[in-house]
């Protein structure tokens, strides 16, 4: 019975801390801020920097709810964080179009939206207020770049992908065809197959575009570093260390990969200038300013083995 | 279960040669026949390099299923076991045999609770598995807070499993022959073997005939445990850094195989050898639709094909006999 009572008395604390004012000075700002999985290495990087930015400034609490990979729980922290009260709400979507009814709440209730790293699909567009972070079809681009440069700007490349039907997927590829497009390069794409993120699926890939393309292949691109570095090692296995990577995201073993001679580049995918642009226009959303773009991407800078030792690589 | 009530025969040759190795000789003579390069000696050991992950996670579940249970908690314990292996950091020396017995005892330890839980207290094992891998998915991902895994040094010796390549063939291909070749043997001639497919047949048979059926029961769950837990050390070995929820969901590849193979989900059919041969035709059509660059919906598309066409004629086959 005791137990019973306990149990009780701590879920009421527990609901009353949710519903309950904000207990701060009126000029406090409260951040909302929903993420789809802090077991994600990317989404806990950037909840980890924005978390201490925050922590760093007077007056600003950041109140961070995590989806745990769930549609449904990412809707109920996003109803939350509006029955609370929220100044602003940083949203960074698990699924685009599953998100768009909480957001549209959040926006009838005045909440001003930010969409941080991943963005809702295109109907729930007019309902935020901007867009900061990065952009996979930004990411394809540089890499397309990379690619180029490294080439000359001839040869044929083949492209690791990660899983099948994700808009980061299919984003970073067309970066890359457009880019390659634009640059007039004579690079030409052998073909594209996914690895679904898994590194030893991506050297069983790696395998089987040696086996198909054989020498014709120069190049490749891989939609993230583990992935790519894992074929890198495929391919100097195979005595084709000459083949160019280029991995997505530049991780601490991305630029390992491009230190040891593995990998050719990357480009800076940075949780830290990530979380701070972020938080930096959630405070001018919260003091009724608006954003100087509505789509904000950080900068991607590209990482090469010469410039490799300027990055410390984050996550 | 129809083979136990069929009358004593001489053994055939199609108790040796099951239909599982017909098709793997089909399709690879389709494969050689639309890709001039699928058979030239780097790709061949690719392909057999390629099923040897999910081969020896579907190993276990093949004991499991064959007792008449299921084991989906697989897919956990693998990535549990890679980023164990690489948290303790194989360096050398000792530090190898430690992160190689670690992730295996810890992947023992969840079979054993998988075997507690449904041949002791009873409970539906799809539930009471499932139950466990997010037990596990989410003590992994707490344990390294969302980021990703890597070791500081990683000994030659603990690479070499994964990299060496003995008679040009990569080492874990002879770890899984090997596995194959004693679980064969397990299986098929000995007592502990027998009672799993008595078990599996009819447990309630198995029981009037005094097998200790909970003892036998755990125990497969403790071979799966620790196969699954040995593809997670040799991923560890392979890759040497992940990000974990990006090998997890390995149970339902090696489920496909275990069907594939012909082994059968009410329990008390199948053998391991069919499912390292199923493991092998799906490798050998997953890496041939690679090198012609066929679109993952076409893969896919495929691969449903075989799986549904199989368990159409092990139906037949079953019901008709």
């Amino acid at each position: 019975m005791f137990a019973v009572t306990r149990l009780i008395g701590a879920a009421a604390v527990a609901s009353g801390l949710l519903a309950a004012p904000i207990a701060a000075s009126a000029e406090d700002i409260v951040i909302g801020h929903s993420q789809p999985n802090l077991g994600w290495p990317y989404i806990a990087a950037v909840t980890n920097a924005l978390e201490a930015a925050a922590a760093d400034m007077d007056g600003v609490e950041v109140v961070t709810l995590s989806a745990d990979g769930d549609i449904a729980k990412q809707s109920s922290d996003i109803n939350s964080l509006v029955n609370r009260g929220v100044d602003v709400l940083l949203v960074t979507s698990l699924d685009g179009n599953a998100v768009i009814p909480a957001l549209k709440k959040a926006h009838d209730a005045g909440i001003p939206i930010l969409a941080v790293s991943n963005e809702p699909a295109e109907p729930g567009q007019a309902l935020l207020a901007g867009y900061s972070g990065p952009d996979d079809y930004v990411q394809g681009a540089i890499a397309a770049e990379l690619l180029n440069d490294s080439l000359g700007g001839k040869g044929g490349i083949a492209i690791i992908e990660g899983s099948p039907g994700q808009s980061t997927t299919l984003l970073r590829t067309q970066g890359l065809k457009d880019r390659l497009a634009e640059l007039k390069s004579g690079i030409t794409i052998l073909g594209a197959q996914t690895a679904d993120w898994n590194p030893v699926k991506a050297k069983d890939v790696a395998q089987a575009f040696l086996t198909a393309y054989g020498d014709d292949m120069v190049g490749v691109f891989a939609q993230d570093d583990n992935t790519g570095a894992a074929a890198a090692e495929v391919f100097k296995a195979a005595g084709r260390g000459d083949i160019k990577v280029v991995g997505t995201g530049g991780t601490i073993d991305g630029l390992k990969a491009i230190r040891d001679g593995l990998m050719y580049g990357t480009m800076d995918q940075s949780p830290t200038t990530d979380a701070k642009q972020a938080l930096k226009f959630a405070i001018m959303l919260a003091n009724g300013e608006s954003l100087p773009e509505k789509r904000n991407i950080i900068p991607m800078p590209k990482i090469t083995a010469e410039n490799v030792g300027d990055f410390k690589g984050e996550w | 279960m129809s083979e136990a009530v069929l009358p004593r025969r001489r053994v055939h040759v199609t108790d040796v040669v099951t239909p599982i190795w017909l098709v793997l000789v089909v399709v690879i003579v389709i494969a050689a026949l639309i890709s001039d390069r699928f058979l030239s000696p780097g790709n061949v050991a690719a392909v057999l390099q390629q099923g040897v992950i999910t081969g020896i996670v579907a190993l276990g579940m093949t004991v499991v299923l064959v007792g008449g249970e299921f084991d989906l908690s697989t897919g956990a314990t693998v990535m549990m076991a890679a980023v164990v292996a690489l948290l303790l950091g194989p360096d050398g020396g000792v530090g190898i045999a430690v992160a190689i017995a670690v992730p295996l005892l810890i992947g023992a330890g969840i079979g054993a609770v998988n075997g507690l839980a449904v041949y002791r207290a009873g409970a539906n094992s799809i539930v009471a598995t499932i139950g466990m891998q997010f037990l596990v998915i989410g003590a992994v991902l707490a344990l390294v807070s969302g980021q990703h895994v890597r070791a500081d040094a990683i000994g030659e010796t603990f690479t070499a499993l994964t990299h060496a390549r003995p008679l040009g063939v990569p080492l874990p291909v002879f770890v899984f022959a090997a596995l194959v070749a004693a679980l064969a043997i397990v299986m098929s001639q000995t007592v502990f073997g027998r009672h799993i497919y008595a078990i599996g047949g009819d447990v309630e048979a198995a029981t009037r005939a005094g097998i200790p059926v909970a003892r036998i029961g755990i125990a497969t769950y403790v071979i799966s445990g620790v196969l699954a837990a040995t593809s997670g050390v040799l991923i560890a070995s392979l890759v040497g850094h992940l990000d974990p929820t990006a090998i997890g969901g390995y149970e339902f590849p090696a489920l496909t195989a275990v069907v594939l193979g012909g082994t059968s989900l009410s329990g008390g059919v199948g053998r391991p050898a069919d499912t390292a041969g199923a493991i092998l035709v799906i490798a050998v059509i997953t890496n041939v639709m690679t090198i012609l660059n066929y679109q993952y919906p076409i893969q896919l598309l495929v691969q449903g094909m075989v799986l549904t066409g199989a368990v159409a004629f092990y139906s037949w086959r079953r019901g008709g006999a």
